[in-house]
């Protein structure tokens, strides 16, 4: 079993890369929000931010792409919305089963590199929404950081058609 | 044991994926040339099917539960000799159970109606407490109303699990606000006409994906050995 996944795994970043791609193609490029360095020197950006329109009235997940941009790497620690409690968590298959736990200690972003909230992984949790998301609207998150602090950006809520669950155009 | 699996055998995947794919067919090629047509795994490939290949076929599951209307549903009977999908998820799933369904609906929308109409999704929520059926029928709405969606009691639902031999979907971490997040089997099963499911998807399946393999079943279900 351990083949399938590791193989499914594998297509599913083909996937995901080609279909982040398309998405990135309508948007403005550069990164969504940009962090200041702070008193420990982080510097991260964040990229396509986006909430699938949640078929849910209560609960949604948001994906990002957090880029640590000087190198000395960084942790996303907290996440706070206006649109309800959010929770930092990470997916993960065993045994045949989805399982979905927060991640208490945050999630590295590692130096140099990118850490990647995307269907399947980690991502925010949304839940007990205190207005609903849909299309075409815009929610207020701050995500907090250990070494850049506090970095605040609008994320659009899109069709679950246009986000990464729809995989590569033919 | 050799494991072989097969990607998407499609033009979108461009040539990478096309020279991944010829690479694994030709080490399978070379590999395993005592497997016979029958393979499971080798009709998968050859098919070009993005699904795990079952080592044995699932019967079709004999189970009772009650449909959205309220109606009791008995899965093999109201579903035989039909290409059929069957999810367990649950509807206050925030990423993976809209995140399948989301690329299942897209992907069958790719597909001629007459070929839509031959396939039945359904879907069992496994949250007993919340998964009531009013809620599910909103939740599949939004993906696709055709979407057959079930419900039951705990033993009902466990009942149902055991029958399909997925693992028994349970309460993960439940928080100091009561709310409460479940485990649930992760693949999704393809039953075709002769009432036997022999692939299984995961959950990076994509819309392409599925509109290819459906495509493909529907128009010559799952070849004879």
């Amino acid at each position: 079993m351990a083949g399938g996944v590791r193989a499914d795994t594998c297509w599913r970043r083909v996937a995901l890369a080609a279909a982040l791609a398309v998405l990135a193609c309508g948007r403005e490029p550069g990164p969504a929000t940009r962090g200041t360095a702070d008193a420990a020197g982080g510097g991260i950006a964040i990229y396509e931010p986006y909430i699938p329109a949640p078929a849910a009235p209560d609960v949604a997940a948001l994906y990002l792409v957090v880029r640590d941009e000087d190198g000395n790497g960084d942790r996303l620690v907290a996440v706070r919305s206006e649109a309800g409690d959010a929770e930092l968590h990470e997916t993960r298959e065993e045994a045949g089963l989805v399982r979905m736990q927060p991640a208490r200690d945050g999630l590295a972003v590692p130096a140099g590199g990118e850490l990647r909230l995307e269907p399947g992984g980690a991502h925010v949790m949304l839940s007990h929404l205190t207005q609903p998301l849909v299309v075409g609207s815009r929610v207020h998150v701050t995500l907090e950081f250990e070494h850049a602090g506090r970095l605040a950006l609008e994320v659009p809520v899109v069709p679950t058609d246009s986000g990464v669950s729809q995989g590569p155009p033919d | 044991m050799l494991r072989f699996r097969s990607g998407p055998v499609r033009r979108r995947a461009g040539w990478l994926a096309g020279l991944l794919l010829a690479s694994s067919l030709a080490a399978c090629d070379a590999r395993d040339d005592s497997r016979s047509a029958g393979d499971p795994e080798v009709t998968a490939a050859r098919l070009g099917l993005a699904a795990t290949a079952l080592p044995a076929p699932l019967p079709r599951p004999e189970f009772s539960l009650t449909d959205t209307e309220g109606r009791a549903y008995d899965f093999r009977s109201a579903t035989a000799g039909r290409i059929t999908l069957l999810f367990f998820g649950y509807t206050s799933c925030p990423d993976i159970c809209p995140v399948q369904l989301g690329s299942l609906a897209a992907g069958l929308r790719q597909l001629p109606a007459s070929v839509r109409d031959e396939i039945v999704v359904v879907f069992v929520g496994v949250d007993a407490e919340r998964d009531r059926p009013e809620r599910v029928r909103e939740w599949l709405d939004h993906f696709d109303p055709r979407f057959v969606g079930l419900t039951g009691s705990e033993e009902q639902l466990a009942a149902a699990q055991r029958a399909a031999l997925v693992p028994t979907a349970f309460v993960e971490a439940r928080g100091p606000d009561g709310s409460y997040i479940v485990a649930h089997a992760s693949w999704v099963l393809v039953y075709t006409p002769d009432d036997q499911a022999h692939l299984r998807y995961g959950t990076g399946t994509t819309a392409a994906q599925w509109a290819h393999d459906l495509g493909v079943l529907a128009e010559q279900g799952w070849p004879a050995a």
